[in-house]
């Protein structure tokens, strides 16, 4: 059984409204092939590939089909994962450590910009009881996010708050799709979308493809003189129906993160992380996610920002990048989260890079109000 | 007996999806809709490597991982690769009508290409219909710039 899993190449396009100047294979092609540059490899040393994407984003089924070509599975193994792409990260990984890949890529796409997103995530929930009703991502992440700031005293100022964070720091990110001197008061006069939800305080919806090639210890090594490496990892799933859960909680969050802790030695996140890229697609979610990887206690995620503890010079920035408020490939994110930490330990972030970063953690979610949950922890 | 009296006291509840999509054509897509709708011709793509004329047209040949090259005018004749005659009422999508049956659904090589394309037959009769049968396009005269611009492929001798 192989020991670790490195990350030799990386490649992410710039995040756009609408990539529509392109097909998808050409974006895909596009970062596939400059992710195999990264790593200096070539086609033929590709033993599997796993890609990420969405039937109902793509307008078809079994959606991966399209990219065969692109990917270059053919007469490969290609496998493919309907949800976020650091899921199938997880798959890739899992590829290598049973032995059966030495070299495995990982793709993921999306184009917001083909179909109405919020008539696209209306089918992600019950068609019985609850898709008739209009329920949508927004609509639901609105539930959480007004349960969760009654809770713990969060005002809608807070959470803008985290939104003027992510929109300054994005400035330092070419690949931003929404990036720009920002105050509080300019997210608080945004148009009210799902109370308490404003229209800034939502990640937009963007066209956009990662690519990233993993390596066995033994491949990395040879390959790569500075390989990025899988330290931690874990993941965990909350019941689907929301009538179910404790939107306030998020014991799969808890869970993931303490995993990825426990296999990467990590006692205490905020001391032995240098950063963390986190999938907030509304910016209380920024909040609420760090309080349950354990960066702070619950309902001090506000505190924990207004230090500055969050911020780009902070003791664990979170969000370098700007996040998912500064650009939104809907089911690519958490791949684009991996792929930003893993440029951070490198040390080539250019303009967003956090000093001696060492070791990031990389965060997904997929399903609505974070239901399932994906923790990578990434270093040297 | 009991089973089907339960099925009809349990509800099936009925749902609608209907979801709209633009579909990016990206390059290829788009000038080979436009080069039939303008001109009538049918274009496929040549890969710079392999040398075969890829149609649908597109910019990546799969086989050899690198982006094709060089446009060429492919048919409008060619030969069934495959052939099946459908006799079920399938309901054509760009009329919402069913086609009338049987119908010829072939595989077609045109003429200058390495891949085939899915198309309608006008011979629908599997007595007739040959593996090698010599085919043609048919074109619509007012064309719109999709698949539907070619309308059967008509037998030739």
């Amino acid at each position: 059984m192989n020991l670790r899993v490195g990350i030799i190449g990386v490649s992410q396009t710039k995040y756009e409204t609408n990539k529509s100047y392109q097909a998808i294979t050409d974006t895909v092609f596009e970062v596939v092939q400059e992710a195999m540059a990264d790593a200096g490899v070539s086609r033929e040393d590709v033993d599997s590939i796993v890609t990420s994407s969405v039937d109902l984003w793509d307008g078809r089924t079994a959606s991966n089909q399209m990219l065969t070509d692109v990917v270059g599975a053919i007469m490969k193994s290609e496998s493919r994962v309907a949800g976020d792409g650091l899921g199938a990260t997880f798959q890739g990984m899992m590829t290598i450590l049973c032995g059966a890949s030495d070299l495995t890529l990982v793709v993921s796409q999306c184009r917001g910009s083909m179909g109405d997103p919020y008539g696209i995530s209306n089918w992600v929930f019950d068609p019985i009881f609850q898709q008739p009703l209009g329920l949508d991502y927004l609509s639901a992440a609105a539930l959480q996010a007004n349960h969760y700031m009654k809770r713990f005293e969060i005002t809608q100022e807070d959470c803008a708050r985290v939104v003027v964070k992510n929109l300054n720091d994005a400035q330092n990110n070419p690949q931003a799709q929404v990036a720009k001197e920002t105050t509080t008061d300019d997210v608080m006069h945004s148009p009210m979308w799902a109370y308490p939800i404003k229209e800034m305080d939502a990640a937009p919806v963007s066209d956009g493809a990662c690519a990233i090639v993993l390596a066995s210890q033994k491949k990395a090594k040879a390959l790569s003189k500075n390989p990025v490496w899988i330290l931690g990892a874990g993941c965990c799933v909350e019941a689907h129906y929301l009538g179910d859960r404790d939107l306030t909680e998020g014991e799969a969050l808890a869970k993931a993160s303490k995993k990825a802790y426990e296999m990467a030695g990590i006692h205490d996140p905020v001391k032995e992380l240098d950063l963390a890229e986190v999938s907030a697609e509304f910016s209380y979610q920024e909040l609420l996610w760090t309080e349950l990887m354990g960066f702070c206690g619950r309902g001090n995620g506000i505190k924990f920002l207004e230090q500055g503890m969050t911020s780009a010079e902070g003791a664990l920035p979170v969000n370098p990048s700007g996040g998912m408020i500064a650009g939104n490939p809907v089911t690519v994110a958490g791949l684009t989260r991996l792929v930003e930490a893993v440029l951070q330990v490198r040390g080539k972030a250019e303009a967003r890079q956090v000093q001696n970063a060492k070791m990031a953690l990389a965060h997904g979610t997929t399903g609505c109000c974070g239901q399932g949950q994906y923790v990578m922890i990434v270093g040297n | 007996m009991k089973k089907d009296n339960q099925l009809e006291e349990l509800l099936r509840i009925p749902v609608h999806m209907k979801l709209h999509y633009r579909f990016p054509a990206g390059t290829h897509y788009t000038r080979f809709f436009r080069e039939m709708k303008d001109s009538g011709k049918i274009m496929g793509v040549k890969c710079t490597q392999c040398g075969r004329v890829l149609v649908p047209p597109r910019p990546v040949c799969g086989e050899c991982f690198v982006k094709t090259g060089d446009w060429v005018p492919v048919g409008p004749k060619g030969t069934v690769k495959a052939y099946t005659s459908i006799y079920i009422k399938f309901i054509d999508g760009s009329t919402g009508k069913p086609r009338p049956s049987p119908y010829g659904s072939g595989l077609i090589q045109l003429d200058g290409a390495f891949s085939t394309i899915n198309h309608i037959l006008e011979e629908g009769d599997p007595e007739k219909l040959y593996i090698g049968m010599r085919v043609e396009a048919v074109l619509k005269e007012k064309r719109e710039g999709n698949i539907g611009d070619i309308l059967f492929f008509k037998t030739i001798t």
